[in-house]
């Protein structure tokens, strides 16, 4: 049995032109929970789609837990739980015609599962689902995904549009799944808070080319910011290899870096900072730096100040 | 797999529930309407079950598949642990059980009610639901074709319509050549063939052309290649309609000339104008007085007009297929006789019986055999062969061998004529010349027999044999005399040539007069027709008119030889271009501007309908444009290299 449950390897898919994954070659350990980052339009959903065999790869190959995403066998299948973005479902059925439904399927549902969850959203098992709220609509596919005990648990950004209570059921439920070792989450998200709490490995995709795929210790400690306070004003950040992010307001300089060496250091050093100062970055700020225009180094903030539009 | 036909059948019964009573009261309208036909066989229950279970078919197909092609909603539907082809069938199966119950509930209750006595004044026969069955089959090619428009990924305003052109053809091919059920079922089933797998080759690949097996592609291109070809026909021929409209002559236009005996036995020549006038001459020219044409005008209502050719009979005429009324039914018209208001005569085709309706009690009175009428609720005996009649003279019916008088006012039936298997009946008609006076005629392959007041009055033998022989007019002019005038067509147009002859009433000749064959001008169709039609028919029809039309020869054959062999060219030519990119193999590519130089510009169309854009990108290593679906270079063989690297990559392998 390999380690990785999805592997790919220079996957790549256009829409006429337009390139939404480019060489994507990626592996999701057995029994992590991975979170795919990026921002809109950066090939997460193109990605899942693939992987699920919902999508056609132009080149390149994709395995998910052994079968060619091109041909995944139905027995395979039945090992993933897919919800879809926007958590799609079948809106005249009710909660428990749903479960009749998948139950079907999946000769080992887990029916105690399905009502945990489902009672955790305050879910009636005669509510139909197109007269549920969004967060409950996200309960009940996740409790569909997880009461078929999946060995790979696939979600295209769960917690979109849903309130903090919300949000924190739905991490709560994917944690019921992880407590069982193998087990594995691929998922989406812009909420970068959630990845924080739950994610143990982290995916950057920036306009659909793969930049960052390790676990999110690893990316904390990868990526710093050094605070630099120069004289007068700030000079113009050179050109430091690694450096994901400048900001520059009055006399201080700050840089966001990836995979600091000796060399960033010199080419730091050469600038003249009076002052240097390390601060420790959330995750959020991390990937923020990543997926942020790297050419731009005044905010908008500070750019209407300057053009005088604010004060 | 249980579980997404309960789905289905669930999600879908809205339509059921919406088409059904549609059906239900259109059929119940028709029925209310005219309860004194045979409605199942009637053209109006007809135009109900042809249009509307196609119909009903199609949108059954097109929803079952939109509904769950909605974006999310399709990954939900589709990603399970069981094959996406059973999906696929799960769906099939629902869908056409849906089709079945929809369609067949009012059928059956229409055909129920049909079949009951006391409800409608017509006989019922079994084989009347055939045709009915033939439509209910139909619908189910038309949902096969809704499930592919809606499967494939087209553009509504493209060629996402186009399969259902096949659908239409064979709807159109059952109810114009099917003879029979089977022959219907088995242009179903070759349209269903094509249509099925590609259907679940758009379903199985999302609607993704080109992953989908070589067989399969294949289905649906034939499937938007033949609704291609209808498309550009049917608007070829808009075009022409508009063009007509405001051009004007769209068509050849042909001026017939025609020969008239008058109610005095005069021969006169008869051609319209080209302001559409009738003129009258006499053979040598010289324009009839007002006066002159009335009588040539009132010779034909004392006429008999038999056909020698065989196809004298109504339903002989048009041949009586699967979907012909004249196939089971021919209508006797009414008598009132005895009971003071309508009853209707029908001759059962596949009883051999003639079975009278009474319109009040709407029951049936009893019937006539070969050896008269006996009342209900007796069945009369059947005819020992079957009968033809006239379309618009129901007093003698004839078969093979036997001709009978009919006169169904006192229900009664004569034998009229009796002859050989060898010599067998081609037409039988009567001829009026006064209230009183009336000749009955019958025609066999070599004689004619005229018969008044069902005595035998002489017989002629036929001038020319059966079957070159087209139509004969049999007239009396006046006491003693008797005109037979042959044509060597049996509507106005050219013929080889045209006899009048005239006998006394002992069937003497006393005269025979060969005519000069009649002129016949044609106004050639407009230069911008011929041009519609070499640009928009395919060249392989023009190839296989030139093969079929044997007569045309010389100078004609070269020109339009070399007409569709330059647009034969011409589309092959321009279908190089669309060819690229390159991702086709050189056999591909052969194939597609083979089927372009042989289908015109429908061929053209059905590449553009087909064909998948492939994005190319520049080589970095050679500088060409290369293709974004192979790993290599087509020009270089150099591999894709990775995403440029910015130094900010962070990847650790657990």
């Amino acid at each position: 049995m390999s380690q990785y449950v999805i592997e790919t390897s220079r996957l790549t898919r256009y829409f006429g032109p337009k390139c939404a994954v480019d060489q994507l070659s990626l592996q999701v350990p057995r029994g992590s929970v991975f979170a795919l980052l990026g921002r809109n339009g950066s090939g997460k959903t193109t990605l899942i789609c693939m992987l699920m065999g919902l999508l056609w790869p132009t080149r390149g190959s994709a395995n998910v837990l052994g079968d060619d995403c091109r041909r995944i066998q139905p027995a395979t299948r039945g090992r993933i739980a897919y919800v879809a973005e926007g958590h799609p479902l079948i809106d005249w059925m009710r909660v428990s015609d749903l479960e009749a439904f998948q139950k079907s399927f999946y000769p080992n549902w887990d029916g105690g599962v399905f009502r945990t969850v489902v009672e955790q959203f305050d879910l009636a098992s005669n509510a139909r689902a197109s007269a549920i709220s969004r967060g409950q609509r996200a309960g009940l596919s996740l409790a569909i995904a997880l009461a078929t005990r999946p060995e790979l648990l696939v979600m295209d950004d769960p917690a979109m549009g849903l309130d903090p209570v919300a949000r924190r059921t739905l991490l709560e439920a994917m944690i019921l799944l992880t407590r069982d070792a193998g087990h594995t989450i691929f998922f989406s998200s812009h909420i970068l808070d959630d990845v924080e709490r739950v994610a143990d490995h982290v995916a950057i995709l920036d306009r659909s080319v793969l930049r960052v795929s390790c676990p999110v210790d690893t990316f904390r400690a990868r990526v710093n910011r050094l605070t630099l306070t120069f004289a007068g004003l700030a000079p113009p950040a050179p050109n430091i290899p690694g450096l994901l992010e400048v900001r520059r307001e009055g006399n201080e300089l700050r840089l966001t870096l990836a995979n600091s060496s000796a060399e960033t250091e010199r080419a730091i050093a050469s600038l003249g900072a009076i002052s240097m100062r390390e601060s420790v970055l959330t995750l959020e700020d991390a990937v923020i730096a990543y997926l942020g225009d790297r050419s731009r180094q005044v905010s908008l903030l500070e750019k209407t100040r300057e053009a005088g539009v604010i004060q | 797999m249980k579980a997404i036909v309960f789905k289905e059948l669930r999600e879908n019964i809205v339509w059921a529930l919406l088409i059904l009573p549609v059906l239900g009261a259109l059929m119940a309208s028709v029925i209310y309407k005219s309860p004194n036909e045979t409605l199942l066989v009637g053209d109006m229950f007809h135009l109900v079950t042809a249009m509307g279970f196609p119909a009903a078919g199609f949108v059954f197909g097109l929803t079952q598949v939109l509904v769950d092609r909605r974006r999310g909603r399709w990954d939900f539907v589709t990603h399970r642990p069981i094959s996406r082809t059973r999906i696929f069938f799960a769906k099939v199966i629902a869908g056409v059980a849906l089709y079945a119950l929809t369609c067949g509930i009012p059928l059956a209750a229409a055909i129920g009610w049909i079949a009951s006595p006391g409800n409608v004044a017509a006989p019922f026969d079994w084989h009347m639901i055939l045709p009915r069955l033939a439509d209910l089959f139909s619908g189910l090619v038309w949902y096969v074709g809704g499930l592919l428009v809606a499967g494939r990924q087209a553009r509504w305003i493209g060629s996402r319509l186009m399969p259902a052109g096949l659908a239409f053809f064979a709807s159109i091919a059952a109810v114009g050549f099917a003879m029979n059920l089977w022959e219907a079922m088995a242009i179903f089933a070759g349209a269903i063939v094509i249509l099925l797998p590609a259907a679940w080759g758009a379903f199985i690949f999302g609607g993704e052309y080109e992953p989908q097996p070589l067989a399969v592609r294949l289905t649906q291109g034939i499937a938007v290649g033949l609704g291609v070809v209808i498309a550009l026909t049917f608007g070829v021929a808009l075009l022409g309609r508009m063009l007509d409209a405001t051009l004007g002559r769209g068509g050849s236009t042909y001026y017939f000339g025609d020969y008239e005996v008058d109610t005095n036995g005069r021969v006169a020549y008869s051609h319209f104008a080209r302001n559409g006038e009738q003129v009258l001459t006499d053979l040598q020219g010289h324009r009839l007085s007002e006066a002159e044409v009335l009588n040539f005008l009132n010779w034909r209502g004392y006429t008999a007009y038999l056909r020698l050719d065989g196809y004298g009979g109504a339903s002989s005429m048009t041949p009586a297929g699967l979907q012909s009324q004249e196939r089971y039914r021919l209508d006797l018209g009414q008598g009132w006789a005895g009971v003071g208001h309508q009853i209707n005569w029908s001759y059962l085709v596949n009883r051999r019986t003639i079975e009278g309706f009474d319109t009040r009690t709407r029951r049936y009175i009893g019937g006539t055999g070969p050896d008269g009428f006996v009342p209900a609720p007796a069945l009369p005996l059947a005819f020992p062969e079957p009968l033809e009649r006239k379309d618009w003279s129901t007093s003698i019916v004839w078969g093979r061998t036997t001709a009978y008088e009919l006169d169904l006012n006192d229900r009664k039936i004569a034998r009229l004529f009796v002859g050989t298997a060898q010599d067998p009946i081609l037409d039988a008609e009567k001829m009026y010349f006064s209230n009183s006076l009336r000749f009955d005629l019958v025609a066999t392959r070599s004689t004619v027999h005229v018969f008044t007041s069902g005595r035998e009055l002489f017989v002629v033998p036929l001038e020319r044999g059966y079957p070159q022989y087209q139509s004969l007019y049999v007239g009396r002019p006046g006491p003693g005399r008797v005109i037979f005038h042959y044509t060597g067509a049996y509507w106005p147009g050219p013929r080889e040539y045209d006899l009048i002859v005239e006998t006394d009433e002992h069937g003497n000749i006393l005269e025979r007069m060969e005519l000069p064959l009649p002129r016949t001008e044609i106004e050639k169709q407009a230069w911008w027709v011929s041009a519609l039609h070499i640009v928009g028919d395919p060249p392989a029809y023009g190839w296989m008119k030139l093969i079929a039309l044997q007569t045309a020869k010389g100078p004609r054959r070269t020109r339009a030889l070399a007409e569709w062999i330059g647009i034969g060219f011409v589309c092959a030519i321009v279908a190089i271009p669309l060819l690229r990119p390159r991702h086709q193999t050189r056999g591909t590519k052969i194939v597609w501007m083979l089927i372009a130089s042989l289908m015109g510009i429908s061929g053209v169309l059905l590449l553009l309908s087909l064909r998948q854009r492939v994005a190319t990108v520049r080589c970095p290593s050679c500088g060409k444009q290369r293709l974004v679906t192979r790993q290599t270079c087509e020009h270089c063989q150099a591999p894709f290299a990775e995403p440029a690297r910015q130094g900010i990559e962070i990847f650790e392998l657990v």
